[in-house]
């Protein structure tokens, strides 16, 4: 039984150092692979004028649509009405996510079982949340800070910090847990149980925890961007 | 078993925080950025873009179908007030043509009564004077036949009953005289 992130071949060398691509960099690539390759037959799908006014139900377009509209609309009810554009960004971060957490499904192991594919993740969210804070409230965003007292100034940078920190390990201690916890069902069931008993469990801890994961993310972070870089009155 | 599991995973590496991590969060960072822009900006946007321009389009034929209804309803109502006009005016017409008939019938009759007025004087004055003439006439056909009957008691002795016998003679010879009565 080995949950690790193995290395799988060297890639560069940095001051004598050899860096890998490990299984977590392999299924990300494996990941971007499918969705850009998905963007690409979309766009051709797109440009030979396959893209209807009316869409027939359940087709390509029709999907499409749904998830748009409703990242749109999810962006607008989260993150605040004058943020909706953010949904371009979370419509790539939630399907990027939900693919890495499906990797399983792919014999693969889900780049999201690592803590170095969340925390970028978590990262470009802490940027947004205090770029777009400053850059729209300017002095009162930085006025947060110091509310109701200046004395709460330490705790509230510690809270700051602490938000990157919980979404990154939130999601990697989710995926990691789900993937423990099949292989360990896997071991543990009797071989004539292995059969159709584990599909349930894959519904649950792959299927299911993955969609809600992804949902999870980036529901809180555009509420962490509302929270500080919304114009929009509560 | 938890615990173990993570023990004997340490070699391979779960978690761990050194220089490894640093390199590999910097190289999923570079992915991370890489496909979610490919995926907002070559995918989302145009489909938002898609569906923003379809929206835009049916608003525009919804705003151009209301602007056309209001139309065709001015329209209408200008032509029903045209046509309340016509009506007015129509009634107006008829109305002065009938009274002018009625006045020109009038003025008719009261001409043609006036006419057959003065055509009945005149026949009346023309009877008049026909009979005028017909009592002269008359007259003077008595007064030749007095004259001839006085004639012949003078030149024949005439007995009684020969008298009354001329003299009833003269009278069925001048016919009807009715205008002695």
């Amino acid at each position: 039984m080995d949950f690790t992130n193995h290395k799988m071949a060297p890639l560069f060398t940095i001051n004598g150092r050899t860096v890998y691509m490990t299984q977590s960099i392999f299924g990300t690539w494996v990941v971007m692979g499918i969705l850009i390759a998905f963007t690409i037959f979309v766009r051709i799908y797109m440009r030979r004028k396959h893209f209807q006014d009316v869409p027939k139900t359940g087709s390509l377009q029709n999907v499409l649509e749904l998830a748009v509209e409703s990242m749109h609309n999810m962006a607008a009810s989260n993150a605040g009405k004058d943020l909706d554009w953010l949904g371009g960004y979370f419509f790539g971060v939630f399907a990027y996510i939900l693919l890495c957490n499906y990797a399983p499904l792919l014999k693969l192991r889900p780049p999201t079982a690592d803590i170095a594919t969340t925390i970028p993740l978590a990262l470009n969210t802490f940027l947004l949340i205090h770029v777009l804070g400053l850059v729209r409230r300017k002095g009162e965003y930085l006025k947060d800070f110091v509310k109701p007292v200046f004395l709460f100034l330490p705790i509230h940078i510690i809270g700051e910090l602490a938000r990157p920190l919980s979404l990154s390990f939130r999601l990697f201690g989710n995926i990691l847990g789900g993937m423990i916890m099949m292989d360990l069902l896997y071991i543990s069931l009797p071989i004539f149980l292995r059969i159709a008993l584990p599909d349930a469990i894959h519904l649950y801890l792959d299927v299911f925890v993955g969609a809600l994961q992804a949902f999870i993310f980036s529901v809180l972070s555009m509420t962490f961007i509302r929270e500080r870089a919304s114009l929009e009155e509560e | 078993m938890y615990a173990t599991v993570l023990l004997e995973a340490l070699p391979g590496k779960i978690l761990g925080f050194d220089q490894e991590l640093v390199i590999e969060v910097g190289i999923q960072w570079i992915n991370t950025i890489i496909l979610i822009v490919i995926m907002s900006k070559f995918l989302y946007k145009p489909v938002k873009q898609f569906m923003s321009a379809r929206s835009e389009r049916i608003s525009k034929q919804i705003r151009d179908a209301g602007e056309a209804e209001q139309l065709a309803k001015d329209m209408k109502e200008d032509y029903e007030g045209k046509l309340r006009d016509i009506e007015r005016e129509r009634g107006e017409i008829l109305t002065v043509a009938r009274k002018r008939a009625t006045d020109k019938t009038e003025e008719l009759l009261f001409q043609a009564r006036e006419e057959a007025d003065q055509f009945r004087a005149r026949a009346q004055k023309d009877i008049e004077l026909a009979e005028e003439k017909v009592k002269d006439e008359m007259k003077r056909q008595i007064i030749e036949i007095s004259t001839l009957l006085a004639g012949r008691f003078a030149t024949i002795s005439l007995d009684r009953q020969t008298q009354d016998r001329l003299i009833d003679e003269a009278i069925a010879d001048m016919g009807g005289v009715k205008w002695l009565r």
